[in-house]
This record gives structure tokens, sequence and C-alpha cells, in this order.
């Protein structure tokens, strides 16, 4: 079959990068600029304008937010009374916890956890009971495109997250899993450092108001720390001091907050069906199975 | 915060760069921003709550900016846009002498071609996804990115070429 002509079009989408998602047709181009210097100097032009346009915008995301912005989100009247609104709320929380536990001594049941956390307060400890920090001697052995974002689907909405980077606090990606739970897709990142402590983190997307702060609950030698903040909750399980557990995860839902690297790209829907739920491991995306089965098999 | 409140708040650096693509000043793509905001608390009811909220405020931005370009023209009447950048200073290095021609040259393209390249070459949106927030047919879109890449190389070819050039904030 004749090579298609390679037009103008071919040449920019293939600059802005978007031909990745069309292979053959990223051949043909590779093929045309091959032949012809011409293309292949225009090619390189477009590539440099790309290159200097990101990196002329690049600056503003590190901006700081101007005041009026923040204040549109977030009223100076509400940001002033928040604080003693969120204590009123932990105050009810404890009270909460406490009539709870009463009833649950009362009639012979385990206190649930707060929240939605509660399913990933559990996964989290028994994942920290399984694989205790000495699982991870040795350090980091990051696996490359780890690092790509985490991206859900889940009642429509899209939603992308950078993995949080943690290395000014010296602790590395090391292995990322999602599952499939009764209440969603979760995924799991564990982290190393070069003392060979490491930790998990469990984030799940949820659709609902109310942000529990960062709390801690230790189990035997175990500290979880979790909390639920806009659409995530997210529980950090290891066997490391309980301050270090609060301190890493303060760091951990600041970064979350903050917007992604990437595109916010529309993930594939997972579909789901009842057979299928509880313990399935699966990957954020087929491609990127492989890429996990390496990492795991030295973890697990 | 609530959940759609948390995911529109990460997204206001995007925001405020895609805005600058649009309104070479900054406190007017501040305003911009600002306003995009305001619109999407008020109408975040009417979210579909279907794909991704930052197309939704992409969409939104650019449709505040349309809305304000009335104005904007009056505003300017016939000058040229030149006459608004700042004052030229020389270029510090070569780093700053780049992207100070390739923003001054993005900003002499019309707004039709200028906002499909900001959301597919800024912001690394699929020439779809780009098409969607324009609300343009996905061959009108790839037609506009096509001139307006073309004008960019000669402008920016151009202004490299001159003696003094203009500093961009």
């Amino acid at each position: 079959m004749a090579d298609e002509p390679i037009s103008k079009l071919d040449l920019l989408a293939y600059a802005d990068g978007l031909p990745d998602r069309d292979p053959r047709r990223k051949a043909m181009v590779d093929k045309a600029i091959g032949r012809s210097p011409e293309l292949a100097e225009e090619l390189a032009s477009l590539i440099a304008q790309t290159a200097a346009l990101r990196r002329a915008y690049a600056p503003r995301l590190d901006d700081p937010i101007p005041e009026r912005l923040s204040a549109v989100l977030e009223p100076k009247d509400a940001r002033h009374y928040g604080g003693a609104l969120r204590a009123a709320l932990l105050c009810l929380i404890m009270l909460g916890s406490v009539a709870a536990g009463w009833f649950g001594a009362q009639f012979g049941s385990d206190v649930p956890e707060p929240g939605a956390a509660s399913d990933l307060v559990d996964r989290a400890y028994d994942h920290a009971t399984e694989y205790p920090t000495a699982a991870y001697e040795g350090g980091p052995d990051a696996t490359p495109g780890m690092t790509r974002p985490v991206s859900w689907l889940a009642n429509g909405i899209s939603l992308t997250l950078d993995p949080p980077d943690l290395s000014r606090l010296g602790y590395s990606l090391v292995s990322r899993k999602s599952f499939l739970s009764e209440d969603g897709r979760v995924t799991r990142l564990t982290y190393a450092n070069r003392q060979g402590q490491s930790f998990a983190l469990f984030l799940r997307p949820r659709w609902k108001s109310g942000d529990i702060e960062v709390n801690l609950t230790r189990r035997g030698d175990v500290s979880v720390a979790y909390w639920l903040d806009g659409p995530v909750a997210s529980a950090l399980a290891s066997d490391i001091s309980g301050d270090e557990a609060l301190s890493l995860a303060e760091a951990i839902r600041q970064e979350i907050g903050k917007p992604g690297s990437a595109p916010d790209r529309e993930p594939t829907p997972l579909h789901t069906s009842p057979a299928t739920l509880s313990e399935n491991i699966v990957s954020d995306t087929p491609v990127l199975e492989n890429n996990l089965q390496g990492t795991s098999k030295t973890i697990q | 915060m609530d959940e759609v409140k948390w995911l529109i708040a990460r997204e206001i650096p995007r925001l405020r760069r895609y805005a600058l693509t649009l309104e070479r000043d900054p406190d007017a793509a501040d305003d911009l921003v600002q306003d995009t905001l305001e619109r999407a608390i008020r109408k975040r009811h009417l979210w579909s709550r279907r794909g991704s909220v930052r197309s939704w405020l992409y969409r939104i931005l650019y449709t505040v900016f349309l809305n304000k370009r009335p104005k904007r023209l009056r505003e300017q009447g016939e000058l040229c846009l030149n006459e608004h950048l700042p004052p030229s200073e020389p270029a510090q290095q070569d780093q700053r002498l780049i992207c100070s021609n390739i923003v001054t040259a993005l900003h002499q393209l019309p707004d039709d071609q200028r906002a499909p390249i900001g959301l597919t070459a800024v912001e690394g949106l699929s020439y779809e996804e780009a098409a969607d927030v324009l609300g343009i047919p996905i061959g009108t879109l790839r037609s506009r990115l096509s001139r307006g890449r073309e004008a960019l190389r000669h402008l920016f070819v151009e202004q490299q070429e001159k003696p003094h050039l203009r500093r961009v904030k």
C-alpha cells in the first residue's frame, strides 16, 4: 500500500506530541521526514516553537495565586470562621466517636473509623502488617513511568492527580497498584527512603462533601494517618513513628491539592461487575500493567 | 471546601496560564480568571459532572473572554496591539529573548488563532478536547491551528531578527 502524503497538520500534531496515540501515522511521518530534509526542517521549527511557547508560559504556574482569586472560592468571612467551624465539627466527631464506642461496647461490635475513610484505614493497616519496612530494604528502586498521573473516572467525573513528590522529605515512589473494592477503585502508592523506611499511601475518589483533617490511629506497631479532602479519601500506613506519619500526611495532603502537571485526560471507564469486585488487582491502564509487574515482584 | 470547589481551586494556576495566552496584560488575565471562577461557582449546579472539570473551566473562560471582546476592542480602538506592549528593554540573555519573541509573536495573531494554540501547544489538550472547549468542529480547529502556527513561525523568525526586543513579564 502506498504511503499517504504527509500534511502540515501531521507535522504540527507530531510537534505537539499527539501522534503517540496513532503509531501507524507516527511511523509514516518518521519515514517522510527521514526522506525529506525540508520536512525535517519544518518539523524542527514547529517543535522549537512549541517548546518556546511552553517555556515562556511555564513560570505562570508557580506564581502565587492572588487573594482576589482565592476569595472567590472561599470568601473571607467563611475563612475567618472556618477554623472555629472545623473545631466544632471535630468536637462533634469526637463526641460521636465516644457515643459510637459506647454503643459498640454495649453491643459488642467494632467502632467504625470516621466517615468514608474506614475501608482505607483497614486496608492500609492490613498492608502495613503484611509488608513491614524490612520488605523495602535496599532503598528506592523506582520503575520508569511510575510517576505518571493517577486517573480515576468515578460517577462520570474524571480526576487526575500526580503522585505526590516527596523527594524533599527523602522518600521516592517505589511501587503503585490499583485495586477494586466495594467502594470503588483504590490506588496504592508505596514510598521508601534510603534508610529503608517505607509507607503505603491509599487514595480513593469520593464524591461527598465534608472534609476530615489528618487523624492518626495506632494499631499495635502500625500508625495509620487518614484524612478526607475534597474528592479524595486518603490513608497512610507504616510502622514509622506516629509523629512522622502525621508530618508525612500533612505534606502529602498539600501536594495532592496542587494542580497536576499532566493534561487532565479522560481515563478509560472502568467496567465493574459484582464478580470483579473485592480484591481484584487492576492497573491504571492495560499498557501500564507490564510496568507494574516488575515492581510488584520485589514487594509481594 | 466542597468537592467541586476543591476541583476548581486546583485548576487556578492553569486557568491563569491560559488566560495569559488570551490577554497579554497579567492583570487583565487575572480579571478573566476571576470572572471565570465567579461564574463557575455560581453555575456549578449546572455542571453535568461528566468528564474533566478542567475542560469545563476552560470553556467558561473562553466564553467570558469572547463576551469581553467587544468592550476590549472598543477600548483599543484602531490601535495596533504593539502599542499596548510594555516598554521595550534589551534582552538579558538568549532564553529570555526567545520567550519574549514568542509571546510577542503570539499576541499579534487574531483571537481565533491564538485561542487554539494556547489550548494545544501551551495547555497540552488534544485537538478533540480543544475543539470541544472552543465549541467548533475539529476541522475548523485544525484549519485555525495550521494558519496560526504558520503565521507564528514567520512572526517568530522576524522578531528574532529585530535589534530591539520587547520584554514580557
